[in-house]
């Protein structure tokens, strides 16, 4: 009853705390969007959200890609060695619906990160649903070995970290500044990025999944 | 006109209580199970939030990860739990 009273108090307390933050807010704020959109012509794109992501600031995005790569480290530190080798689900209704889906759900993926230049869309979206594509794969059972015991497969969840270090030092040589893309250049190395971002970010999410199930059963 | 502005704030208010009322069902719901299938759904109406506010890059990322991979991701946790008979 006590510790319940005092989580009333605690929750009441930020609750003002966030009401007085919200009344005390600025009426006017400009915000950066003015900025943003003066710029926007060297920026090599036309959708803001991606020119703020990965041209104006793309060393967070670079930043956010060593945070991914990191995190499915440590998943991996934790994990055992992968051995569930069966299908999840017997299930000839999902094998014949994942046979429609994974091609759509590819194309819908490639299409994201191509629209990301000028509309809503990009690199994240469309890793997110490569990563989607991959766990209806491995649910549906099929003999598709995506585990990270193969080269090939720890590759591709580096290579957007690789990517975007070697453009990084490509900008450097060109402009004498980190991940400052040449105008004429922008729109190339944007898409780059993306392209290896969405692969690189597709497989690692699909691989925090993946690692949840290749755990052995008989642990204790 | 008129009528189409009074239609959006009843969507509005509608779409903020029942954001609400699935957050309260999350959070006090006794079955786990019972309590993945809110979380989802809770991701599914504030990412329809997010399209509402005009953040439709938001929107997106919020339905294929908020709902899709962290239910998928619960989901085989849950999965887990039970194999190993932990409640």
């Amino acid at each position: 009853m006590i510790i319940r009273i005092f989580t009333f108090i605690l929750t009441l307390l930020l609750f003002a705390g966030l009401t007085y933050t919200v009344l005390s807010l600025p009426k006017q704020t400009k915000g950066l969007g003015e900025t943003v959109s003066l710029q926007m012509h060297n920026s090599g794109v036309s959708n803001p959200v991606t020119a703020v992501l990965m041209n104006f600031r793309a060393y967070d995005t670079l930043l956010e890609m060593g945070v991914l790569f990191i995190a499915l480290l440590g998943v991996y530190s934790l994990s055992t060695s992968q051995k569930e080798k069966k299908p999840l689900l017997q299930s000839s209704v999902l094998k014949r619906l994942g046979g429609i889906l994974v091609p759509l759900l590819l194309l819908l993926s490639a299409y994201l990160l191509w629209i990301g230049a000028h509309a809503p869309g990009g690199a994240f979206q469309a890793g997110s649903i490569v990563s989607a594509t991959g766990i209806l794969i491995f649910l549906s059972g099929w003999k598709l070995d995506l585990s990270a015991r193969h080269f090939f497969v720890r590759l591709l969840i580096g290579t957007s970290l690789l990517v975007f270090l070697l453009i990084s030092a490509v900008t450097l040589f060109l402009s004498h500044t980190l991940l400052e893309f040449p105008p004429s250049y922008a729109s190339a190395f944007i898409f780059l990025l993306e392209a290896a971002a969405t692969v690189s970010i597709g497989v690692t999410l699909f691989h925090l999944f993946l690692s949840i199930f290749s755990q052995p059963k008989e642990e204790h | 006109m008129e009528t189409l502005a009074v239609e959006k704030l009843f969507f509005d208010i509608l779409l903020a209580a029942s954001l609400l009322f699935i957050a309260y069902k999350t959070l006090t719901c006794k079955d786990l199970f019972q309590a993945i299938v809110f979380f989802i759904v809770f991701g599914l109406l504030i990412s329809v939030a997010w399209g509402r506010l005009g953040a439709y890059d938001v929107a997106m990322a919020e339905v294929v990860i908020g709902a899709g991979l962290t239910g998928a991701l619960l989901l085989s946790a849950l999965v887990k739990l039970k194999k190993m008979n932990i409640d």
